[in-house]
């Protein structure tokens, strides 16, 4: 029969999303989700916040200092602290544990090697360093064309140093279906009337786990690519392919 | 079997294993991690099996991210910091410079050439020295390196070494990085960058030479030269390295090519910033300290004979690695 469900979501094994699915020893795969460029400038934001706020403190902490141990002596240690934070801020956070800086944890997001591991001290001093080349010509537009035009928004940090960005799955920042959507139709389940392969089985389920997020309409749109297997169209065939993925998901 | 029982059959070992990673994130050591490796394998497996049957999203989401943190965790790099300092300075990085010669010839090309130039240009033609420099900057300079009444070169703004200490750290492995960083965009900015600063200090040694003392200057600059301009280069070496990348990939995809040249790149801008920083400390606490003119020359020369010898000669003989990497 003609299956359609499969070929959208993925033929010839081309994602239609922006998953990086990597295979490990271990025998599983494991998939990474970089992240798009808005996310990553609010992190960045934030990050810029705390570093504003550390280069205020820090003045302040200078100015007590040279009243105590004389001029010279602060503004050397100044100087020193402020080489430390200005280059270290970032390499320090993203070579710890976290793998991010206090903006990017913020925002759910982690530095990782390409291979999904840790990315390591020289990676993220690379990334950092090359930082310089990012921001040019302006406010990170070299980094912001990087991004756009690369499969896994690295800019030129990231592709020196082979690291990504990527979203760190966590409770606290899940994707909720988006408020407003009206809920489909609760179905009884019901076994598809032809035995589908593997792909066309986890299709189908996706579909019913992801339907809630989506409109009316879009919903009718995905499941009118499955109606040679619903054998009808609209909102019928939503709640017909909704009952296969219950059927097919807990039995 | 359904993806309930699934769940309900192994949902208290992932709790297990999800509570372990969430307690050595925290940097705590509990007895309990020699468990991590076995439950890290069942974890595996268990989402391998997820995959496979395509579980729904969500529960192949969970094990998904649980596998990344517990690899995450068993892969960490720990301790063994000194060790991989050593094999920096010990060979890494002098095999680096070396491997990447043509380059560093370059760069001291670039960054050597302009300076003579100046320097040159203090006998035959002064005006290209004082299209460079603006007139605060050589009152300055009149102040530090002008004949007559003694003055202790900037102590008077900053009042201690320890001050003009920091303030060359923070000044010159800034350039340094910068200059690395830069040479990604198709080496323009490491090349722009090392013949900028070729010609500005060349103009100030210039300026010395036309209207100064140079032996007050060069008692000075003798002491911490070799480390801190070779130092500069070579940072200015490592930002070529990366361009060349973008420029010359040779038979890589570019994005290959720019992680193959970070991994190069890399020794020569820790070491690169480590001599730089070196520099500091020489600049800080000896060059201006009072002194024998003989005795300065003299350090300042074996200082770049030093240099000379380690970056040629250290490293040889052994296979390269990565061990800094």
């Amino acid at each position: 029969m003609t299956m359609s469900v499969a070929q959208t979501a993925g033929a010839m094994g081309k994602p239609l999303d922006t998953l990086q699915r990597i295979e490990l020893a271990e025998g599983v795969d494991i998939e990474l989700r970089p992240a798009g460029v808005m996310v990553r400038a609010c992190a960045f934001s934030i990050d810029l916040g705390i570093f504003i706020v550390a280069v205020i403190l820090l003045s302040v902490a200078g100015n007590l200092l040279a009243a105590v141990t004389g001029e010279g002596f602060a503004a050397g240690t100044m100087s020193i602290v402020g080489f430390g934070v200005y280059w270290g801020y970032h390499v320090f956070y993203e070579a710890g544990v976290r793998g991010a800086t206090p903006g990017k944890r913020r925002m759910g997001l982690r530095v990782v090697a390409d291979g999904g591991g840790p990315a390591g001290l020289g990676a993220v001093m690379l990334r950092n360093v090359v930082r310089v080349a990012d921001f040019l010509p302006w406010c990170y537009l070299g980094g912001l064309l990087s991004c756009l035009f690369t499969r896994r928004f690295q800019r030129l940090g990231d592709l020196v140093a082979h690291t990504l960005v990527v979203y760190e799955t966590r409770k606290d920042v899940v994707v909720e279906p988006v408020a407003g959507m009206p809920p489909p139709l609760p179905v009884e389940p019901e076994p598809p009337p032809v035995t589908l392969s593997r792909e066309e089985r986890g299709a189908v389920v996706r579909f019913l786990e992801r339907s809630g997020m989506w409109s009316g309409p879009r919903r009718r749109e995905v499941a009118d690519h499955a109606s040679g297997l619903t054998g009808t169209g609209g909102e019928d065939g939503v709640a017909r392919l909704r009952a296969m993925g219950r059927w097919l998901r807990d039995s | 079997m359904t993806q309930q029982a699934f769940t309900e059959q192994n949902r208290e070992r992932w709790a297990e294993t999800e509570a372990l990673a969430s307690a050595l994130e925290k940097g705590g050591k509990t007895a309990e991690a020699v468990r991590l490796p076995m439950l890290y394998r069942q974890l595996c497996a268990d989402s391998a099996l997820a995959q496979h049957r395509i579980y729904g999203e969500k529960l192949c989401g969970e094990l998904n991210a649980l596998v990344i943190r517990c690899r995450n965790l068993l892969a960490r790099e720990e301790g063994a910091a000194a060790w991989r300092v050593a094999t920096l300075l010990l060979r890494d990085f002098p095999v680096a410079v070396r491997r990447e010669w043509r380059l560093f010839a370059l760069a001291m090309l670039l960054f050597f050439g302009p300076m003579a130039g100046m320097v040159a240009a203090a006998k035959y033609d002064p005006r290209w020295i004082f299209a460079v420099l603006g007139p605060g900057e050589m009152r300055m300079l009149d102040g530090m390196y002008g004949p007559g009444d003694e003055k202790e070169f900037l102590r008077g703004e900053f009042g201690s070494d320890f001050g003009m200490f920091g303030h060359y750290i923070e000044n010159n492995v800034s350039i340094g990085l910068r200059m690395a960083g830069a040479g990604v965009l198709a080496m323009v900015g490491a090349l722009f960058a090392l013949a900028y600063q070729g010609v500005v200090i060349g103009a100030m040694q210039g300026y010395v030479h036309y209207a100064g003392d140079t032996e007050k200057f060069y008692r000075f600059v003798s002491g911490h030269a070799a480390f801190e301009l070779v130092g500069i280069v070579i940072c200015g070496t490592a930002g070529l390295r990366l361009g060349q990348a973008v420029l010359k990939p040779g038979r890589m995809s570019r994005g290959d090519a720019l992680a193959e040249a970070g991994r190069q790149a890399l020794p020569l801008i820790y070491g690169g910033c480590l001599l730089v920083f070196f520099a500091a400390f020489i600049e800080g606490f000896w060059s201006a300290s009072p002194g024998p003119t003989s005795v300065k020359y003299a350090v300042g020369a074996m200082n770049w004979l030093l240099l000379a010898v380690y970056l040629c000669g250290c490293g040889r003989g052994g296979k390269e690695g990565s061990g800094a990497a």
